[in-house]
């Protein structure tokens, strides 16, 4: 038995408490320690489900004051830090579009949290929370028309110019009159900028509302559109055609962010600096390396043979696999997202979707190809965002009321639909094939047609008209923040068509349009929730816009190293790099 | 006016070496026994060849189970007894997926070759017999197809047309065609200055009568080697691009596509990537070995005794 110093107790409780000892440490260093089994049990609980090898399969968190030190952390707080200061993230495929006030495309908004700001950010795990970014402090008045923030005073942009209150009105101005992508992030809250928005100095700025919006603050958390770009570079790249300068910030970056673009190859890789001007607190990594890897099988051996350190594009069953790898940590967490298969609504009836949606083989795709990383859902709207109704019924796979509604619709065995999905995209493939085997069963042929990932996009979120899209698109989507209204209007509203939104089949119900607009300025929750039921019932029974086939369960794989990551329902697949380091092994 | 008289070539220029006389006494089958009793090499090429033509036949009708249907209960589940190669990510036999596979794969790698080697000797031969201004324009247009890399036009034309198992061999057809071109226009120059064309052609045979029954029928040994060769190298390049997606789609159960379904999951199931992956190989080596024996025993100076 070891002698009792005090240190060696506290030691082995704060080792415990911050997972930084694992269970089997724990539990040789108690036995030696002399402690009561109550008492190395409880050390254990406090230890988690950390196995030898130190892999955390929770997230990880960055140490603040009052809280124990996070792994990698001495006792006073000071981190074990690590030489390398690159983090290598693999994406699965291009990012054709670099204008964040343009862009709707997940893959560019986690680029844009290295090198754009918002005004706020969510705060760790919460939707309804909120951390500085480009705004130091917040405010808003009693009966929520006026929000007020201040910004940091030496804030620039990365070409060297002031990031001052009049630029980021500037900005807002652009992202709204601009109207494209995520602009309804902004639309609903501000129809005029140029008035509603007031610079107070050089560093305050209030966005004035025409009418109480609780939701205002959470719209500018987005990482979807709310994020600032440099009104000279703007000035400096405007054409007569294009006075926004977007074909000019599709391909080039500046914005306020923690990190510099210094190579942008949007098909294979972007590498962002450390930015020397940065307003706030230096963040850990000197550079951020973008690689895109559209392999599915590539990514994971890059991540397991340690050449890439996070990424969130990973198939089910590869995470089943890499959970047991101590050398990775697999970050799992629930989120807003809801994956579905968008129908054609220029070219299929309401019968006929409603027809597709029962050919849909819901109980195989969850148990079998999403791996318990998805779980049967109603419609758009997750259970964790407001406005969720539970009792609206959910679909289930029944080929004889398919093949009734199909032929009652008008279509006739032998005829063919196409069906388009990403290239590469395992799990797509396997859903596309168990669809289409379904159908076969009722004499209906699905053709299926896998393209490169900017192709699917540049079709999705363009102006050509639905007939020239496939019947099918493969497609998931979440909220750019906590709401039902906002998960679906850019999705089904007919405002939202082509490059006005992700309205990708031109979904257009009057009925549905109506209802939104109620929805847009409902104030309570339970209207909210009345008023999503009845949309949802639209969306799903009533005249389908598409299949909604699970509520998806998320995963971040990290390499075991990686601390501070904390995944947010909202930030999907995003990473929050000014908060993450690198443990010293 | 007399008949036109039989002019013979030299011996060597025949089909497959043989005199025609010779040819003629011998028949197919003794040809094919003499040819397979060359070497143990030629021997297995024919193995293989039959192996894979009689899957192209019957692979689909024999399979053992349904190579299309999900069963996805049975996902990626390792040989067994009853599913020798082991099932996909869908649960379907691997078996039966390869055995019907060997229609898309090697199927279409021959009916390509067909339709390039028509193309091809037409223009080629066209180019060689007619020279001047006919031969410049036939053969700058074949240069333009030969100027790409090969399987860049291919996936070029393949995306430019949509991805398809038929879009995929039209673009294979327009890469393998001028190489025929090339070999049959090469072989006509040679041709119609030797002494029997020069006969024929004094006796008053056609232009057309020249090329069709005393040329082209002499330019057939080197073009049946390199036919042989390239079957090969059709299949593997139709796997590769279904490979990359711009072939064959699922659920067709092509080679290639099957090897790329199966690239994601090869670390836990070695059964799904292996047995096309080995069709595949088999199959090259089958015609490339039988293109190198073909080579051999045509030409008199490599031709051995049999073994």
């Amino acid at each position: 038995m070891e002698r009792r110093h005090p240190e060696h107790y506290l030691d082995l409780l704060l080792g415990a408490r911050a997972g930084r000892l694992t269970r089997r440490q724990v539990l040789t260093r108690g036995l030696r320690l002399g402690l009561s089994t109550p008492a190395i049990l409880s050390l254990l609980a406090a230890c988690g489900q950390q196995e030898e090898g130190g892999a955390a399969p929770t997230p990880t968190s960055a140490p603040a004051a009052g809280q124990t030190p996070a792994p990698g952390a001495t006792a006073t707080g000071e981190r074990r830090l690590s030489d390398n200061r690159d983090f290598v993230v693999a994406f699965s495929g291009g990012v054709p579009d670099l204008d964040p006030q343009s862009a709707y495309d997940n893959q560019a908004s986690a680029l844009f949290l290295a090198c754009y700001e918002m005004l706020i950010a969510l705060k760790g795990e919460s939707t309804f929370e909120y951390e500085p970014m480009l705004a130091r402090e917040w405010s808003q008045n009693d009966n929520l028309t006026a929000f007020t923030f201040k910004l940091a005073p030496n804030a620039k942009f990365h070409d060297g110019t002031p990031c001052d209150a009049e630029a980021v009105k500037a900005s807002f101005v652009r992202f709204r009159r601009m109207e494209r992508g995520p602009y309804n992030v902004i639309s609903r809250f501000v129809d005029n900028p140029e008035e509603q928005i007031e610079v107070v100095d050089a560093t305050t700025l209030v966005f004035k509302m025409t009418k109480p919006e609780p939701l205002f603050l959470a719209a500018m958390a987005s990482e979807y559109g709310p994020l600032v770009v440099s009104p000279a570079a703007m000035e400096q790249h405007k054409t007569a055609d294009d006075p926004y300068a977007h074909e000019w910030f599709a391909q080039n970056i500046v914005g306020t962010g923690p990190y510099k673009a210094v190579e942008i190859l949007p098909q294979e890789r972007f590498v962002f600096e450390r930015f020397a001007d940065y307003h706030s607190e230096p963040p850990f990594f000197d550079r951020i390396i973008a690689r895109v890897v559209v392999e599915d099988a590539t990514r994971r051996q890059l991540l397991e043979s340690g050449e890439v350190h996070g990424c969130a594009y990973i198939n089910p069953e590869d995470l089943l696999v890499m959970k047991d790898n101590p050398a990775l940590q697999v970050v799992e967490y629930d989120t807003t997202e809801v994956d579905w298969i968008r129908m054609n609504y220029a070219k299929l009836n309401a019968k006929a979707r409603q027809g597709f949606a029962y050919a849909w083989p819901y109980q195989e795709v969850i148990e079998q190809v999403l791996r318990g990383y998805g779980k049967p859902i109603n419609g758009p709207i997750a259970d964790t965002v407001i406005g969720y109704d539970p009792s609206i019924p959910t679909y289930t796979t029944d080929l004889e009321k398919a093949k009734q509604l199909l032929t009652e619709s008008g279509i006739r065995e032998g005829d063919t639909f196409t069906y388009m999905f990403a290239t590469g995209d395992a799990t797509d493939s396997a859903m596309a094939q168990l669809f289409q085997a379904n159908l076969a069963q009722i004499g209906i042929t699905l053709e299926l047609q896998q393209v490169d990932r900017a192709a699917l996009l540049e079709l999705a979120y363009g102006d050509s008209p639905p007939e020239e899209r496939p019947h099918f698109m493969s497609a998931g989507w979440w909220p750019d923040y906590n709401d039902s209204w906002n998960q679906m209007y850019p999705n089904f509203h007919s405002d939202s068509v082509g490059s006005k939104g992700s309205n990708a089949m031109f979904y257009q119900n009057a009925e549905f349009d109506r209802l939104m607009d109620q929805l847009q300025v409902a104030e309570s929750e339970e209207e909210i929730r009345k008023l999503t039921g009845q949309i949802v019932k639209i969306l799903t029974w009533d005249d389908p816009a598409a299949i909604f086939y699970a509520q998806i369960k998320k995963a971040t794989v990290l390499q075991a190293d990686i601390r501070g990551f904390t995944p947010n329902g909202i930030y999907i697949n995003s990473f929050p790099f000014w908060h993450m380091w690198r443990e010293a092994t | 006016m007399t008949a036109e008289p039989r002019v013979t070539p030299e011996p060597q220029l025949l089909p497959l070496g043989l005199t025609e006389r010779a040819a003629r006494r011998r028949g197919p089958l003794v040809t094919l026994v003499d040819f397979a009793r060359q070497s143990p090499l030629n021997l297995l090429a024919l193995g293989l060849i039959a192996l894979f033509v009689f899957l192209v036949v019957f692979g689909g009708t024999l399979a053992p189970h349904d190579p299309i249907k999900p069963n996805i209960q049975l996902k990626l589940h390792a040989p067994s007894s009853t599913y020798w190669f082991g099932t996909d990510e869908l649960g379907r036999d691997v078996l039966s997926r390869v055995m019907s596979g060997a229609k898309y794969s090697l199927g279409v790698a021959v009916i390509i070759l067909s339709i390039a080697l028509v193309i091809g000797v037409v223009v080629g031969a066209l180019a060689g017999y007619l020279g001047g201004l006919a031969d410049e324009v036939l053969m700058r247009l074949t240069d333009l197809f030969l100027a790409f890399p090969a399987l860049i036009l291919a996936m070029a034309i393949a995306a430019a047309l949509g991805r398809s198992l038929q879009t995929a061999a039209i673009a294979l057809t327009a890469i393998y065609w001028p190489w025929y071109a090339r070999l049959v226009r090469g072989q006509v120059l040679a041709l119609k200055e030797r002494e029997f064309v020069e006969a024929a052609r004094a006796l008053g045979a056609s232009p057309g009568r020249v090329l069709l029954r005393h040329i082209l029928p002499n330019t057939t040994a080197p073009v049946i080697v390199q036919l042989t060769i390239d079957v090969g190298y059709a299949v593997l390049a139709t796997a590769g691009l279904s490979f990359l997606g711009l072939g064959a789609q699922p659920p067709t159960p092509e080679w290639g596509s099957m090897i790329a379904g199966a690239r994601t999951v090869f670390r836990e199931a070695w059964w799904y990537i292996s047995f096309p992956g080995l069709a595949l190989t088999l199959t090259v080596v089958g015609f490339n070995l039988l293109g190198d024996g073909l080579r051999d025993y045509i030409d008199p100076r490599t031709r051995r005794r049999a073994w």
